[in-house]
């Protein structure tokens, strides 16, 4: 006869508390309310990108390897309905606020550039700076230069091909990315064009999006950064401050627990996204793979909601390098 | 783009007020093309001298209606009628019309801000009499300035005239040079001197003194257009009428109604203007005038059209609403390529009830347990196999019915055999009565809450009951199946134009509950009608629980409001008819088969899927409620009603009352809608 059922009294206690969090969570969370939220959230900032079908085949992701199954699919609906989605709309918004942020910084701080007017105030910041984006060319940092010209009506003349060959009247570079979380990508490229550039005395990261640890590191260079939404302990997911589980914090840790464990077989080295992150936001054209994987990943037959298209280096491209 | 990322739910956009133009062409459905017998034409719109009055619920089509002739939508009009060679000038489509629409919104905080801070309320009525009057004599001069522009009216030949004149109105002394532009800024400026008083009385013991002095009633109102029709030769002709649209009457305070009031009764129709006025059913705060010995009058003074009525009884209601999703469903490309231009393609016709009957009973046999539990027999058992018929557990539900209602097994085994093989005997002629004529829905709702689910809501036929003769109300119910059909179904709605019936039901359920939370948002009386609301519907649920179906499909109600004396009951039963809550039947009707003709109400059809009662109206029998009944379902002070009400009622009473005692179908067949 099975262990479930001819239960010792103490496990028989314990199934019942079992399954009071899953009707507990059921009550909480009933699932229609879920999908119509999403639904509504799925018309108002998603584009329309994400349809039932599409979810119901991501919810079959979550087979009860973890827990009872009800229980980690009504966890999924609950985090992809936290899910924050920046649609194209939003990102071009961002670029412009992103951009009056640092004219108002600039104002602020550097007095050289006052003019009699906003306009000659304007141009004399233009005239000293230049904009460019961290990595390759093909990376979401250059991707975003794109939005970012376009939304603030900059000439094309602000964005050099070559940094390493700057008018001697440029003395800021401002790079532009969308995401800064740890802060060492930014850091890497920010020493290469130090070292190749004598004439620059400022340096600026203006990111759409930055987290706290990342602020710490970077500020410990040369280089300041400003950003439009900046990431606190509360929006990660798991935190015991995260802003997901208010009010149902005594779900936090199982939550946590189905996340990584499906993680692993993911992301094995960050099951809850880059460096932990524990995040649950994209962007129209790419998560970031601080993201909980179980939103992006495509690997091991695993149906991602929220596809990350990876970053594929040469090696990978041409077979070397995975297994290495 | 393919023609898929296109799409944009073709019912999304619903209100008439903020509706651009265009939209409000490409959606327009004129009902005077399909409904029937409609106590007005469409001529009547402008051509009648005597003042119309619009009335109708929320989401009837008022706004819609108005904004459709008003100067705006029609000069639109025209120019695509330009575009296609069909007319030759705007005032040429204005003259075939019949004349030219002002249309006039006043927004509710702002009628609501003449009064207080100090001043009595005859200062008052006289600032919003000068404010009203500015504004109407803007409309006009706003239009005919758009006409100078467009080439329309002769801009030299007005300053002769017109011009002079209506400064003169205006107390402009200088108004040899005076151009339509100096008018229209000096009525803006004007109207800034009022706006500028409002805010700031409320801070201040400052006196209202216009520059220009103030204008009484009728001065610009009626003095501009008289003047129109006197100097500009495009308007002398007969057939343009100068018709004031003014909306949302039900906003205006009382003595601001009876300054319009006096306007409607002294409308000067003979110089060829008059009124036309949309308003809520019970949106008359008063009927008098400003004269004390003067009131207005239905008939002598203004004719009434009421839109739920107009459309309700109509037979080409289904007709208007399919027009009318026609054309919404036509502004999507997909769909218009596609040519799923007819919702009941989306909807289907009608609901099939013995699919849905063989859904919810999935093969079982739960039902007979009400002949078990009920039945005048003994060995139930033993009749069983006579009664059963799985193919329709519909028939076997009617067996069940006829077993309580103590017809023998063997009797009505026949008769569904009859009926079965279209046998013309008196027993399948019964049965077949019985099934299709009287019982066949009720007893759908009865075989689903023996399985303890709901009957579901879906189908063009069952949305149309459903809207309750309220246009709007059909829309929010498209809206929301497209809404959920293309996030759960996207194939088979863009595909196949096929919306799936769960979803339509999911949609209905949607529609009713946040129409019935929205009465708890009426300012005055909400949580009142939200609990009549309630309660009375949870009273017509138990009707179609009772396995006798002694009432079937009862879902309306009698009560004499004369009786309810000057109350706050009263007061809030009013609100309900001009929420469209509560809807007034058009006609005194019986409240049961026997009795005398009255006032018959019912709760709007939208609220049904909340309650798991009918959509349609049957007649026969209805509850009557006194005015401490109605105080108590408002105030919630009858506990749970419907269960004592139905206990009251004798089993062995309802087992031996004869089945051919109940009104025969043939009475009440014309009021099935």
């Amino acid at each position: 006869m099975s262990r479930f059922l001819q239960p010792t009294m103490r496990e028989a206690v314990q199934y019942q508390d079992d399954k009071k969090y899953i009707q507990d969570i059921m009550d909480i969370l009933p699932e229609d309310v879920l999908y119509k939220q999403i639904m509504l959230t799925n018309e108002m900032m998603w584009s329309n990108k994400i349809k039932k079908p599409k979810i119901e085949k991501w919810l079959n992701n979550f087979t009860g390897e973890v827990d009872d199954h009800i229980y980690e699919k009504r966890i999924a609906l609950w985090l992809l309905l936290n899910y924050v989605y920046y649609n194209e709309e939003e990102v071009r918004h961002l670029c412009k606020a992103l951009f009056n942020k640092f004219i108002h910084y600039q104002i602020k701080n550097n007095k050289d550039i006052l003019g009699e007017d906003i306009k000659s105030t304007l141009s004399n910041l233009l005239s000293r700076v230049c904009f460019s984006y961290l990595g390759q060319p093909s990376e979401s940092s250059a991707y975003m230069l794109y939005y970012f010209r376009q939304e603030n009506d900059l000439m094309t003349d602000y964005f050099p091909k070559n940094i390493e060959r700057l008018p001697k009247s440029i003395d800021t570079i401002i790079y532009i990315d969308d995401v800064t979380i740890s802060g060492s990508q930014a850091g890497k490229y920010l020493e290469r064009d130090i070292s190749n550039n004598n004439n620059i005395n400022n340096y600026f990261l203006l990111t759409l999006i930055s987290a706290e640890e990342a602020l710490k590191q970077i500020k410990q260079s040369e280089m300041e950064v400003i950003s439009c939404i900046q990431l606190e302990e509360h929006n990660k997911c798991f935190s015991t401050k995260s802003m997901i589980f208010i009010n149902m914090e005594e779900h936090i840790e199982k939550a946590k627990k189905i996340a990584k464990e499906y993680g692993k077989s993911l992301y094995p080295r960050h099951p809850l996204g880059y460096k932990n992150g524990e995040y649950a936001f994209g962007f129209f054209y790419n998560t970031p793979d601080n993201t909980l994987p179980i939103f992006w990943s495509d690997v091991n037959g695993w149906n991602p909601i929220m596809k990350r298209h990876l970053k594929i280096t040469w090696r990978k491209e041409y077979g070397f390098g995975r297994f290495l | 783009m393919a023609l898929a990322d296109s799409y944009k739910n073709p019912f999304q956009e619903y209100n008439a007020n903020t509706m651009v133009s265009n939209k409000i062409l490409d959606y327009w459905c004129s009902p005077f093309h399909i409904l029937q017998s409609l106590p007005i034409s469409e001529k009547d719109i402008f051509k009648d001298g005597n003042p119309i009055i619009f009335m109708g619920g929320r989401g009837t089509g008022k706004t819609m209606f108005l904004r459709y002739y008003s100067y705006e939508i029609q000069r639109d009009e025209a120019l695509a009628l330009i575009k296609d060679g069909k007319c030759k000038s705007i005032l040429e489509h204005f003259k075939n019309k019949g004349g030219i629409g002002f249309y006039l919104r006043i927004d509710g905080p702002i009628l609501r801000s003449f009064q207080g801070n100090g001043l009595t309320e005859e200062k008052w009525n006289s600032i919003f009499t000068h404010y009203f009057e500015l504004q109407i004599a803007k409309l006009l001069l706003d239009v005919i300035n758009d006409l100078i522009n467009r080439n329309e009216l002769n801009a030299t030949k007005l300053k002769n005239d017109f011009l002079p004149k209506v400064a003169k109105l205006l107390r402009i002394t200088n108004n040899k040079t005076i151009t339509i532009e100096h008018l229209i800024n000096e009525l803006e400026n004007q109207i800034e001197e009022v706006n500028t008083y409002r805010g700031d009385v409320a801070f201040s013991d400052i006196k209202f003194c216009p520059k220009r002095g103030g204008h009484a009633s009728q001065r610009l109102s009626f003095g501009i257009p008289i003047i129109a029709k006197q100097y500009i030769d495009e308007f002398k002709d007969r057939d343009l009428s100068l018709v004031l649209l003014i909306d949302e009457y039900e906003n205006f305070q009382e003595q601001q109604q009876k300054m319009v009031n006096t306007l409607l009764k002294f409308v000067k129709s003979k110089e060829g203007t008059t009124i036309r006025i949309g308003m809520r059913l019970e949106g008359f705060k008063t009927t008098d005038t400003i004269n004390e010995d003067e009131f207005i009058k239905e008939g002598r003074d203004y004719s009434k059209v009421v839109f739920e009525h107009m459309l309700v009884k109509n037979k080409k209601y289904n007709e208007y609403l399919i027009k009318i999703a026609g054309r919404r469903l036509a502004t999507d490309p997909l769909f218009n390529e596609k040519q799923f231009l007819d919702i009941r393609g989306f909807l289907g016709i009608k609901e099939d009830l013995e699919i849905e009957a063989k859904e919810i009973v999935k093969g079982g046999k739960k039902h007979f347990n009400l002949l078990i539990n009920n039945a005048p027999i003994e060995d139930v058992k033993q009749h069983q196999n006579m009664l059963e018929y799985s193919d329709n557990p519909l028939l076997e539900m009617l067996n069940i019915l006829w077993i309580l209602r103590n017809h023998t097994s063997e009797e009505t085994k026949e008769a569904m055999e009859d009926y079965l093989n279209n046998k013309n005997t008196n027993l399948g002629r019964k049965y077949h009565y019985d099934y299709i004529n009287k019982y066949k829905l009720s007893l759908t709702f009865l075989l689903a809450t023996t399985y303890k689910t709901r009957k579901q809501y879906y189908s063009f036929n069952t949305f149309a009951f459903l809207s309750s003769g309220i246009v709007g109300n059909f829309i929010e119910l498209c809206k929301r199946s497209f809404q959920y059909a293309y996030f759960e179904e996207q194939n088979k709605l863009l595909e196949e134009g096929i919306i799936p019936k769960n979803i339509q039901d999911k949609a209905a359920h949607e529609v009713a509950n946040s129409e019935l939370e929205m009465i708890t948002r009426i300012r005055k009386y909400g949580d009142y009608l939200y609990n009549f609301t309630k309660n009375v519907g949870n009273m017509f649920g138990e009707y179609h629980k009772d396995p006798y179906l002694r009432y079937p499909e009862t879902n309306q109600f009698c009560v004499d409001i004369s009786s309810f004396g000057d109350t706050e009951i009263k007061k809030a039963f009013n609100t309900g008819i001009e929420w469209s809550v509560i809807q007034k039947k058009p006609i005194l009707q019986r409240a049961t088969p026997n009795s005398q003709r009255t006032d018959l109400y019912m709760l709007n059809r939208i609220f049904s899927p909340i309650f798991d009662i009918t959509y349609r109206i049957r007649g026969g029998f209805s509850e009557t409620y006194d005015a401490c009944q109605v105080e108590g379902f408002m105030k919630n002070l009858m506990p749970e009603p419907t269960k004592i009400h139905l206990k009251e009622k004798n089993k062995k009473q309802m087992i031996t009352q004869p089945i051919n005692s109940q009104r025969k179908i043939d009475s009440f067949q014309n009021e099935v809608r």
